[in-house]
């Protein structure tokens, strides 16, 4: 029953799985590829799905080695999946056929091996939520109010500091120049985009500690939001000393590098933080372990 | 130990059905009526009851950029200002859809509005009475500055009109399920008016006799066929 597992055999296990995954997801990642991740704000849906493809190649030889214990909820997940894909990608739901892919592959993987494989693979599954795009109306009740929050600090912190800035809603004006705080501006996807990074430097870092992979994931709102008001903030001076042109054009991209960078040194400088605290109160324990 | 045949059997079967289920489902009878019938511009009249097209409001050139937007959602659109005898204005705004498959689907105005910098207050869903009938409409304030615009507007999908998101999905999915891709339009009147209760009863005057002024073919395409038949 131990016996090193022929190539074979392991084809023969797998391949009729892969072969149905292959049926079910190709059409919809051609039709992704060719609708929603052109689009600025899904940019990141192949690298999200690269990612997670990742995980689940490295751990191919662990599945396989895992025993056979079929867990009663497999087929239950599978077939909700199937069904939530069967409503999602006939009636164009994005939500549901993208959606569909976790408890379709979770419910295979119960099938197939068990709860174990879930437990070894449930980062990548997770991460795949990342995919998902988030329902038209969520988006639109969202990035409203988003926006005005952003356009409001921006503003009154130019403001506080001298400049002649005045702002009507989502409009800031700024000596001759008016400027239209964009939905891009909103964060709403750069918070997204954020989360699913955060995630996975924790992941690959191999941070054990709960606390500190919660902290951080709860951390990364607000740096989101300081970043895009760093990044509103950062065309409108922009634009006042160089012009439209310059803030409309090459410019744009730099303001929006001058984000994630600003994102970046943020979740670094938190996540050090966060270590810091973490670690001065597992302190005492760690050294009863030692002793 | 390896996981059943069977097991893997029942996987395999199962997802090629799922595949060719959600293939065989997807809708693909397009609802849209033949569009020689529906040309905007010829079907609603340039004058009707105390109205006529504005001659003072030159047709507006519309940024090519968003023009190419439009284009490419709506099938067929429609901008014109109205001028009463009093001198009151008011702004109709008619685009329509023949897919309103999710990616093609009918902008909603507290969407669109908010995108060209107005805030939008007292999103409200209203009923204008109308002679004896009832047309299920949606209401709002945009300001933008000194401009205050209320907007009454509805949106028609396949034969029905919806109000908000949740309904116009699910007009979309009732549709979808019977293998009908609808199509949709978009029907909204504004005018800039500080009072909005003055102005919504300007453009329910307005809506009315336009209404009244319309071919019965065109009046079902622009209030649907249940409104109609309450009448």
């Amino acid at each position: 029953m131990q016996a090193k597992a022929t190539i074979p055999a392991v084809v023969a296990e797998w391949f009729p799985a892969l072969l149905g995954l292959v049926l079910l997801f190709v059409p919809t990642y051609v039709d992704l590829a060719r609708s929603l991740w052109i689009s600025e704000d899904q940019a990141h849906g192949p690298i999200i799905l690269g990612v997670a493809l990742f995980f689940f190649w490295q751990q191919r030889r662990k599945i396989n080695e895992l025993p056979a214990a079929p867990a009663k909820a497999g087929w239950p997940v599978f077939i909700f999946g199937l069904l939530i894909y069967i409503l999602g990608r006939s009636q164009d739901i994005l939500l549901f056929e993208v959606g569909s892919q976790i408890p379709i592959l979770a419910g295979l993987l119960l099938i197939f091996r068990g709860t174990s494989a879930l437990k070894l693979l449930w980062f990548p599954l997770f991460f795949m939520l990342f995919m998902i795009p988030l329902p038209g109306t969520l988006v639109d009740a969202v990035t409203m109010p988003m926006k005005m929050a952003v356009s409001y600090v921006a503003e009154n912190t130019l403001f506080i500091v001298g400049y002649p800035i005045a702002r009507s809603g989502v409009v800031l004006q700024i000596g001759q120049y008016q400027l239209l705080v964009a939905d891009a501006c909103a964060g709403l996807h750069t918070l997204f985009t954020l989360e699913a990074l955060g995630l996975l430097y924790l992941n690959l870092f191999r941070h054990e500690s709960l606390a500190r992979n919660l902290g951080l994931a709860i951390l990364i709102v607000p740096i989101s939001f300081t970043a895009n008001v760093i990044r509103v903030m950062v065309l409108t001076l922009i634009t006042y000393y160089f012009g439209d042109a310059a803030g409309q054009g090459f410019m744009h991209g730099f303001a929006g590098m001058v984000l994630f960078l600003t994102a970046l040194l943020l979740i670094i400088g938190g996540d050090s933080l966060l270590r810091m605290m973490v670690s001065r109160r597992n302190s005492p324990i760690q050294k009863m372990q030692l002793r | 130990m390896t996981v059943k045949i069977s097991s893997r059997i029942v996987v395999f079967l199962a997802m090629l059905f799922a595949a060719w289920l959600s293939y065989a489902l997807t809708p693909t009878v397009r609802m849209a009526k033949d569009a020689s019938s529906l040309d905007l511009a010829s079907v609603v009249p340039d004058s009707f009851g105390e109205w006529s097209i504005d001659p003072n409001v030159t047709q507006l050139i519309i940024d090519p950029r968003v023009r190419e937007t439009i284009d490419l959602i709506y099938t067929d659109t429609l901008t014109r200002t109205y001028v009463d005898s009093k001198g009151n204005r008011i702004m109709l705004s008619i685009a329509y859809g023949a897919d309103q498959g999710r990616a093609n689907q009918v902008h909603k105005p507290e969407v669109c509005y908010p995108a060209q910098g107005f805030v939008i207050n007292d999103l409200k869903k209203a009923e204008l009475q109308l002679q004896g009938w009832s047309l299920p409409v949606m209401q709002m304030v945009a300001v933008q500055s000194h401009r205050t615009e209320p907007v009454t507007y509805w949106i028609v999908v396949g034969d029905e009109v919806v109000r908000g998101s949740v309904e116009q999905n699910l007009a979309r999915l009732q549709y979808g399920f019977r293998g009908l891709i609808p199509d949709g339009l978009l029907f909204r009147v504004s005018s800039i008016q500080n009072d909005s209760r003055q102005a919504y009863e300007l453009q329910k005057q307005f809506i009315r006799d336009l209404i009244n002024a319309l071919p019965s073919v065109a009046r079902s395409r622009f209030i649907g066929k249940h409104a109609l038949h309450q009448r």
